[in-house]
This record gives structure tokens, C-alpha cells and sequence, in this order.
């Protein structure tokens, strides 16, 4: 039986029972929080940044449940931009989980030393966003 | 990437619209969505969300010929009713980087 189909008959149980459970008709897990970023490369860097993530950063980002939806470059790349996509139980989860990567020591030996010629990136846009109810990933 | 800059006061007829028409619609032309997301901080009033196709080519087929679906351009002509539900659209084509997961799949929420 899936999570769903024994929440429903759960919820059913309930209302057969006649028990009072207001507040509880929400019990199934709330959606999760995704996180856009845009890392806007540096000139002349967006290669180095795209090597680090293959190389390094995305199997560091496994230790701490930073969960990636997807990698991705504009094909009419004018910002020179990279993409990605985090999803995360929560907010407060996402907050948990950056702190601790970036204080994971293995990632900063890595970030120092691939930007001994300067960083890879200029800046980094970040936006929260809820998925919609009739999102396939939530 | 789409991204819609949605009318004012609009959002809630937007959405409306993509879970009760839009999306069963888009579905019929191989328009395969991987998420809808709306931002937490949403001052600019956006939808964003991405399709996934198979080329760019696809992309541009299936694109014209949901246009071309009577029943979306009833739906639309309906919900619009005379004002756009949606101001504009940014639209930027992407490729998926080698290490990127091969399959976005459905979220297993825990």
C-alpha cells in the first residue's frame, strides 16, 4: 500500500469514527521549498564553474541533502549564466543544510584552490519558491 | 524556463486555470512539465516553470500546435474574458549539463 492510499484510508478511518480531528486533515507532508540559483560565471569562467560542480561540489552537496533537481546553461547564453535547482524539505532545512556544507572543509580546500586566479563566479541569485499544487515535483 | 509576469490580482485565476485546463491540454502535445513554482518573496507577481522537450525543434512543433487546440483557445478567450491573465513571458531555452540527474521524476516527500 502506498503513503497515499494509507493516508486516505487513515483520513477515512478517522471520519467513520466520528473523531474530531480538525487540524489534522492537512497530515500529509507539506511541499517542498525549491530554490532557483543563478550563479552568473565570472568572464571567461563559466568552464572552470561548470567543472567544479561536475567534479566536486555535487557530490559534496549529497553529504548534506542538498538535493538537486537539475543542472542547466541557457542556449542564448548572453549573462553567462549557470542554473540549478535545490529542493529542500523546508526552509529552515535549506538554511541547516548550506551552513553545513559551507563549513565542510573539504569544500573550502576545493573553492580555494579553484579560485587561486580569482572566483569563478560574480554573483549568485537566489529565489525560494513553493510549488504549485498541480506541480509534479512538490 | 517560462516565466510569467501575471496581471495583478490575477494569480489565483492563473493557476487556476493550469490545473483545471492547461495543463490536461499540454499533455496532448507532448508538452511535459516538470514543475510550476510561484516565489515566497513574489513582489514581480511571476509563475515560473519548466518544460522539458525532446529538441528544440519539438519544442517549436508542439508549442504551435497547443496554440492551434480549439479547446485552449476557448479556454483561454474564456479566462481572459477581455483582460490577459498574464502581462508577458520570458522564455530561455536550456541544456541540461552532463551531470545533471538523467530523470527529474516526482519528488519523494518524506
Amino acid at each position: 500500500m502506498t503513503k497515499s492510499h494509507l493516508l486516505s484510508f487513515v483520513c477515512g478511518a478517522v471520519a467513520v469514527l466520528g473523531i474530531n480531528m480538525i487540524g489534522q486533515s492537512k497530515a500529509e507532508a507539506p511541499n517542498h521549498v525549491f530554490e532557483l540559483r543563478t550563479y552568473h560565471a565570472a568572464p571567461g569562467k563559466l568552464d572552470a564553474l561548470v567543472a567544479r560542480f561536475r567534479d566536486h561540489t555535487d557530490t559534496m552537496f549529497k553529504k548534506y541533502d542538498l538535493k538537486t533537481v537539475g543542472y542547466w546553461i541557457p542556449q542564448d547564453n548572453t549573462d553567462n549564466v549557470f542554473i540549478y535547482i535545490v529542493e529542500h524539505k523546508s526552509k529552515a532545512d535549506a538554511d541547516k543544510n548550506w551552513a553545513a556544507f559551507q563549513a565542510d572543509e573539504a569544500w573550502k580546500k576545493v573553492r580555494t584552490e579553484s579560485e587561486v586566479n580569482g572566483p569563478l563566479q560574480t554573483k549568485v541569485d537566489r529565489v525560494f519558491m513553493n510549488p504549485t499544487d498541480f506541480s509534479k515535483l512538490k | 524556463m517560462r516565466t510569467y509576469y501575471v496581471a495583478p490580482g490575477k494569480m489565483d485565476a492563473l493557476l487556476a486555470r493550469f490545473a483545471d485546463h492547461t495543463e490536461a491540454i499540454f499533455k496532448r502535445y507532448n508538452l511535459k512539465t516538470i514543475g510550476y513554482w510561484v516565489p515566497q518573496e513574489n513582489e514581480k507577481n511571476l509563475l515560473l516553470y519548466i518544460v522539458e522537450h525532446d529538441s528544440l525543434e519539438a519544442a517549436e512543433k508542439n508549442w504551435e500546435a497547443f496554440r492551434n487546440d480549439k479547446e485552449w483557445q476557448r479556454v483561454r478567450a474564456e479566462t481572459d474574458a477581455g483582460v490577459p491573465l498574464v502581462v508577458s513571458i520570458e522564455r530561455y531555452f536550456m541544456d541540461k549539463v552532463d551531470f545533471s540527474k538523467p530523470k527529474y521524476g516526482v519528488s519523494s516527500k518524506t
